[in-house]
């Protein structure tokens, strides 16, 4: 299974999700895919990802919000699933591509590759709704069942390393800030950016 | 009740990610218990700097709360994720090693924090006196939104010793 068909099937049901990516040939495949003002790219920071999404989801319980892990990421902040799992927001689905490999510094395998199990490790953490897939189909009914689900839910899906040939995107990270949180501005109705500080001093 | 809670209150805060220190137990005890905040124990500090940029793209108003050891840990993400997107960030915290310090094991932080902040570029003041808080609380909290960049308070013992 490769990453760039699950995510085709994503896009085809994410609708206004917030979405938010990992660093690497996630984020190249999803801009291409399915580039919307409801998706975060995170383009460093390396175990992040979770923990960003989490902090969203808590923050904003009326809407969905899926994350784009990858395995060696989450190996880097596995405590951070137990800060995830204490909490529990049931808006928060944690979709992590396992391709048991670093993949962008050069493929040196990770620990998923040998003996240790991403979803056991989260049932462990205290996550309830989990699953491994390994075929496509598998993968369209349980993100599927993930989505519909009022539950926080991660899923593993062992997928070939490799980033489907698509081009690069031009957007920056401040970019993606301006345009990800102004959408959120609009969506929810709250003002997020603060006038400039001359302006509230005048005011005063 | 910690009054620092209030103090953030009236800052505009309403949500804090921490990690416990002895100094800041009680701080740590109010904001679990009052309803005005959405508070996050956190199993490492790096990750609290992550979830608090996604607490405020969708429009809320974090602080972080973590002994400066905790601050040591969070260098990687305040430089390639606040620096590098511009994600404001109010750092609480606790100046462990300083000259009112009693524990020798805190000593080597006391001499490294305020120049590991320099070199992040993050605007720092010392809190020496609890009468201080609200006002560099406000302040702070106010920076840190403008500017959309991480500031940090370092609290010192004094500051602290009404808790």
């Amino acid at each position: 299974m490769k990453r760039y068909e699950c995510l085709q099937n994503v896009a085809k049901s994410v609708g206004e999700s917030v979405v938010v990516t990992n660093i690497g040939g996630v984020a190249v495949e999803w801009q291409h895919l399915h580039d919307t003002e409801s998706t975060f790219y995170l383009w460093h920071s390396l175990g992040l990802a979770t923990s960003i999404a989490f902090g969203m989801a808590l923050s904003w319980p009326e809407r969905k919000h899926v994350v784009f892990e990858g395995d060696g990421s989450l190996l880097m902040n596995l405590g951070g699933l137990t800060t995830v799992a204490e909490k529990a927001p049931s808006n928060l689905v944690v979709l992590v591509f396992d391709n048991q490999a670093h993949e962008s510094p050069g493929g040196y395998r990770t620990a998923t590759a040998g003996t240790a199990d991403l979803e056991v490790i989260a049932r462990g953490a205290g996550f309830q709704n989990t699953a491994t897939v390994r075929t496509l189909p598998e993968f369209e009914s349980a993100f599927g069942r993930a989505m519909d689900r009022d539950e926080l839910s991660l899923l593993v899906a062992k997928v070939e390393t490799g980033t489907h040939n698509v081009p690069f995107p031009t957007m920056d990270a401040r970019e993606n800030k301006y345009r990800f949180v102004r959408w959120v501005e609009r969506t929810r109705g709250v003002t997020i950016f603060e006038p400039p500080g001359h302006v509230t001093k005048m005011r005063e | 009740m910690s009054v620092i809670v209030d103090y953030l209150h009236d800052a505009g805060i309403d949500f804090a990610a921490t990690l416990p220190d002895s100094w800041i137990q009680d701080l740590i005890l109010g904001l679990e218990r009052d309803p005005r905040f959405i508070h996050v124990p956190l199993a490492k500090e790096e990750e609290g700097v992550g979830i608090c940029a996604g607490a405020w793209m969708t429009g809320r108003r974090p602080v972080l709360l973590l002994q400066n050891s905790g601050l040591l840990n969070c260098c990687n993400a305040l430089t390639t994720l606040s620096g590098l997107y511009d994600i404001p960030l109010l750092l609480l915290v606790s100046y462990r090693g300083s000259l009112e310090e009693n524990s020798f094991f805190h000593v080597p932080l006391g001499a490294v924090t305020g120049r590991v902040l320099d070199s992040l570029g993050i605007p720092y003041e010392l809190v020496s006196t609890a009468a201080e808080l609200p006002k560099r609380i406000r302040d702070a909290a106010s920076f840190t939104r403008i500017s959309q960049r991480p500031v940090a308070l370092l609290l010192s013992k004094s500051s602290l010793e009404a808790e």
